[in-house]
């Protein structure tokens, strides 16, 4: 062997092994929450217990157990209401959200795609606004006109502002969906004696279901996890959703660290499982308009 | 059949179709915004909820001549800047090492996006609970190394590195994404090309990969310092912007006013439009910038 | 300058064998076409001459050296790639300059051998577009650029001009070769257009399912194929291929078809010993066959199906039973469809196959 080449193939052996050593710390930085998350919700009491490490840092149960996880279903706070409440709350809200957004997303895609109309040009970019405001700074105004409309700790005061919440990203998918449909499409149906909205839903439609499901997976992702809005909405402790009940598990006065971690990961699972079947859909929704030629 | 034909189609339905999303936006979003502006302008409080009046601009002339507004203000530059530089740069590392020859990529790749498919809700209180100076995992694992435990929550300064380093960890996977799907979009053969012209390993990333990811990363940038900077649930589920206001930044400012107890909308709404402003002359150069606005051809 | 050689080379991806033994001597200074069907293996092995790809087996040698072990950027070639593999994010100048600067080249250097490069190809003008900016034929004319402007001692081509429309390509073909010839760079060219092969080659090698088939001159394979493959891929329109016997008559021999037979001429009925008769094709190309609207001795009466018009000439395709024969005649030449002709296809420069391994016997 030459000895280019050996010096070659030394430093790419050099290389793999520092590519590999730097990927190894990276997952392991990656995960290590979760590893403690499931630590926690695996050891009994619910304190902050310091737990066994393995090789030294990777965190495991002393006596592990699963009797946070059995006692989800009848998890209850001093304040009222129980686990079985507040699931039922953030489901309903959440597959509200979802259906209302998703209705709401479609028709303004499909017009700003395939219609011309005055003033498009501003609308599109008052729908790009809200990206650039805090989305927090629109609770208060929300929350001051919805007093005033009696919708304060009701339903619909946080299906509303969620499924309208993430509009902006949501109807520049549809509308990016839309755009790579060429109109050949569209003119070929309507020759073969479609209407425009045969056209839209047994056309279209169809072609669009990945853009339609990042959609649905936005408005999912901004409103099962949302707490911002949901406290300052939902008043009622009957009402409440599950974050608000989790963030309750861990203040100050009292701390249950154990149920915590437990309904945690209970309320991280659909979510996860959610976004791994979508997840290709939502990074090609995402990157489509920043890459360039 | 509609009156519809080809190119002629009817002016007025284009803004049927959107008429819902618009109306949603308008009221939910357009004029809770101009209400915003309206209230910061106002005395409103839970002292005057029904009764308040025009001040004018006492709030902002109250709200910038407050030691507290610089202090916050910096918070929020500093977090930004400390947020989306190590993202940026840690995502871009992740993709280029992710692109090249190594095996195992997809489980790799897994891992690492995790911090982004996790709740950050969720794992933002774990970071928390990972804080705590007596049982927290981070001092335990301190302490094995012989580094005393640090008081994460209460230290001011140990705080705001902390809120840092939780939110980075939300961070880089998505910019790791992002970055990927660029670097692939790069055809192989440019690389070819390259290595018969002489460019190879950091050459081709000099001269190849990173010229034509710039647009990519210019966005990314933009776009994660806009949403850094109004980021309020890292900065608020960990620390609730304490001790004091060291991890304050402007919209927990905010959100602290409005329903930490006072009800003080109006200086609520002021520290929120202020943070807007300061965002919105970027966001005009980055619809121009990246043309999201332009119809479709 | 140097040459180019191929020493036993063969690539194999997971289990299917894309070159398979190849030994190929390519002489300094000249343009040897790689020609053949997608798939054959032709762009694998330019790709093995270029370094992009490793060998499984066999050598490679520019000019004296075996370099084997050498990377692309130190075998002081140039590609051309079919998609052109322009940086876009580069002007016209630093796209050709790229190369340069990598092997750090001075300032003033780069300029010169840039401006010089751009006057060869008549682009001066368009140094400080980008690629996105320029047209087709523009773009394949920086792409080519980029490969003269360090002068290196091969110039390989992966079909830089299939991109082209036809008219275009025609046109830089001629181009191509003169360039070629003026600067006197060895040249491996890789294309499937065997007109593109006829027109450029200095020597043309035909390969199929990783084999050469054929390595000569233009005239050379065009003229005696070695086998059926070759026969058939070169030459437009294609050459007429007839399924039958050859079978030794009293004064000579005769072709038999099934549906008709022919006089065979004296020099292809030397495949065969005296008595004999041989199973094989015969092929014939249409500029050796006449046409006539009358009977003639050892013609044969075909149906005219239709008729190319080329403007200097025409070609008759004539169909019997379950043959297709493309004649050519002179433009005047009445042939209307379902008219019958006949056709003459004895001809000295006829070719016999064997029925079994295809290869020419004559």
């Amino acid at each position: 062997m030459s000895r280019s080449k050996r010096i070659r193939s030394l430093s790419r052996i050099a290389g793999t092994v520092l590519k590999h050593a730097f990927l190894i710390i990276m997952s392991i930085i990656s995960i290590y929450p979760v590893l403690w998350v499931i630590t926690l919700a695996l050891s009994p009491g619910e304190s902050l217990v310091t737990p066994n490490f393995v090789l030294g840092f990777i965190p495991v149960p002393v006596t592990p157990t699963l009797a946070h996880f059995i006692a989800i279903p009848k998890l209850h706070l001093l304040a009222g209401a129980n686990f079985p409440v507040w699931a039922k709350n953030s489901i309903i809200i959440t597959s509200s959200s979802v259906a209302l957004s998703v209705a709401l997303t479609l028709p303004a895609g499909y017009a700003f795609s395939r219609k011309r109309f005055r003033g498009q040009q501003a609308s599109m970019f008052s729908f790009l606004l809200p990206s650039m405001f805090p989305g927090v700074i629109t609770i208060i105004p929300q929350f001051l006109l919805f007093s005033t409309l009696g919708l304060v700790d009701t339903y619909f005061g946080c299906i509303i502002p969620y499924a309208v919440g993430s509009l902006s990203l949501s109807v520049f998918i549809m509308k990016g969906a839309f755009d790579s449909i060429p109109r050949d499409l569209d003119e070929a149906a309507s020759l073969d004696g479609a209407g425009e909205m045969r056209t839209f839903y047994k056309i279209l439609l169809p072609l669009t279901l990945p853009s339609i499901a990042t959609v649905a997976l936005w408005a999912f992702m901004g409103s099962w996890l949302d707490w911002a809005l949901a406290n300052v909405m939902l008043k009622d402790n009957t009402l409440w959703t599950l974050p608000l009940a989790l963030y309750d598990f861990i203040q100050p006065n009292f701390t249950y660290y154990g149920s915590f971690a437990a309904l945690s990961i209970i309320m991280s699972i659909p979510v996860f499982i959610v976004f791994m079947i979508f997840q290709k859909y939502l990074v090609t929704g995402l990157t489509a308009g920043s890459v360039k030629g | 059949m509609s009156k519809k034909s080809g190119a002629g189609r009817l002016r007025g339905s284009g803004w049927l179709f959107i008429l819902p999303a618009l109306a949603g936006l308008i009221f939910l979003v357009l004029y809770p915004f101009a209400y915003n502006i309206y209230v910061s302008f106002t005395n409103m409080s839970v002292y005057h909820i029904r009764n308040y009046t025009w001040v004018g601009l006492k709030n902002y002339v109250f709200v910038l001549t407050s030691p507290d507004f610089f202090t916050v203000l910096r918070n929020s530059v500093v977090w930004t800047v400390a947020n989306v530089v190590p993202t940026v740069l840690l995502g871009l590392v992740l993709a280029f090492v992710l692109n090249s020859k190594v095996k195992g990529k997809s489980i790799y790749r897994l891992f690492m996006i995790v911090p982004w498919a996790m709740p950050s809700f969720i794992t933002l209180l774990i970071w928390q609970s990972m804080y705590n100076t007596q049982y927290g995992v981070i001092n335990a694992l301190l302490g094995e190394v012989g580094i005393a435990p640090i008081n994460w929550l209460n230290d001011c300064n140990w705080a705001f590195v902390g809120i840092v380093i939780a939110n980075i960890w939300l961070g880089y996977p998505f910019m790791m994404i992002i970055f990927s799907g660029a670097l692939q979009s790069i055809p192989n053969e440019l690389y070819e090309a390259a290595s018969i012209d002489g460019a190879v390993g950091f050459r081709q990333m000099r001269y190849v990969s990173i010229p034509l990811i710039r647009p990519t990363i210019l966005i990314a940038v933009l776009l994660g310092s806009i949403w850094t900077f109004n980021n309020f649930n890292s900065a608020y589920l960990i620390t609730g912007g304490g001790p004091g206001i060291c991890t304050t930044i402007l919209i927990t400012e905010a959100y602290k006013d409005a329903f930490g107890g006072t009800f003080a909308f109006a200086q609520a709404a002021t520290y929120a439009f202020l943070a807007f402003i300061i965002l919105f002359i970027p966001g005009i150069f980055w619809n121009r910038y990246t043309g999201l606005t332009r119809r479709a051809t | 300058m140097a040459g180019v050689r191929l020493q036993n080379v063969s690539k194999v991806f997971k289990n299917t064998a894309a070159v398979k033994d190849v030994n190929l001597d390519v002489v300094d200074g000249e343009f040897l076409v790689l020609l053949g069907p997608s798939g054959c293996g032709k762009t694998t092995t330019l790709r093995i001459v270029a370094g992009l790809e490793k060998p499984s087996t066999g050598s490679v040698y520019i000019g004296d050296s075996q370099v084997d072990d050498v990377l692309p950027k130190d075998r002081d070639i140039a590609m051309v790639f079919q998609s052109y593999a322009l940086y876009p994010h580069m002007t016209v100048h630093d796209n050709l300059a790229f190369p340069l600067k990598m092997r750090k080249y001075s300032k003033q250097q780069i300029e010169e051998q840039v401006t010089k490069t751009a006057e060869t190809l008549e682009m001066s003008n368009l140094l400080q577009r980008r690629p996105k900016e320029l047209s087709g034929g523009q773009r394949q004319r920086v792409a080519l650029g980029r490969a003269i402007v360090r002068n290196p001692k091969v110039f390989l081509m992966d079909e830089p001009l299939s991109n082209l429309d036809a008219k275009l390509r025609v046109q830089t073909r001629v181009e191509l070769k003169n360039l070629q010839k003026r600067l006197g760079t060895t040249t491996i060219y890789v294309t499937h257009d065997q007109a593109e092969a006829m027109t450029l080659a200095d020597r043309v090698a035909l390969m199929r399912n990783g084999m050469i088939q054929q390595v000569g001159r233009p005239t050379e394979v065009y003229a005696h194929p070695v086998n059926k493959f070759v026969a058939g891929f070169l030459g437009s329109p294609t050459m007429n291929f007839v399924e039958g016997t050859i079978r030794s008559t009293g004064d000579g021999a005769v072709f038999d078809t099934g549906e008709f037979s022919f006089p065979v001429h004296p020099r292809v009925a030397s495949v065969l010993l005296p008595g004999g008769s041989k199973k094989g094709t015969y092929g014939i190309r249409a500029e050796d066959i006449g046409v006539g609207n009358g009977e003639t001795e050892g013609s044969a009466e075909v149906k005219v199906f239709g008729s190319e018009l080329m403007g200097s000439e025409q070609f008759v395709h004539g169909t019997r039973g379950k043959l297709d024969i493309i004649a050519r005649a002179p433009m005047e030449f009445q042939a209307p469809i379902g008219s019958s002709v006949w056709m003459n296809l004895t001809s000295p420069n006829a070719h016999f196959f064997d029925a079994e391994t295809e290869m020419a016997l004559v």
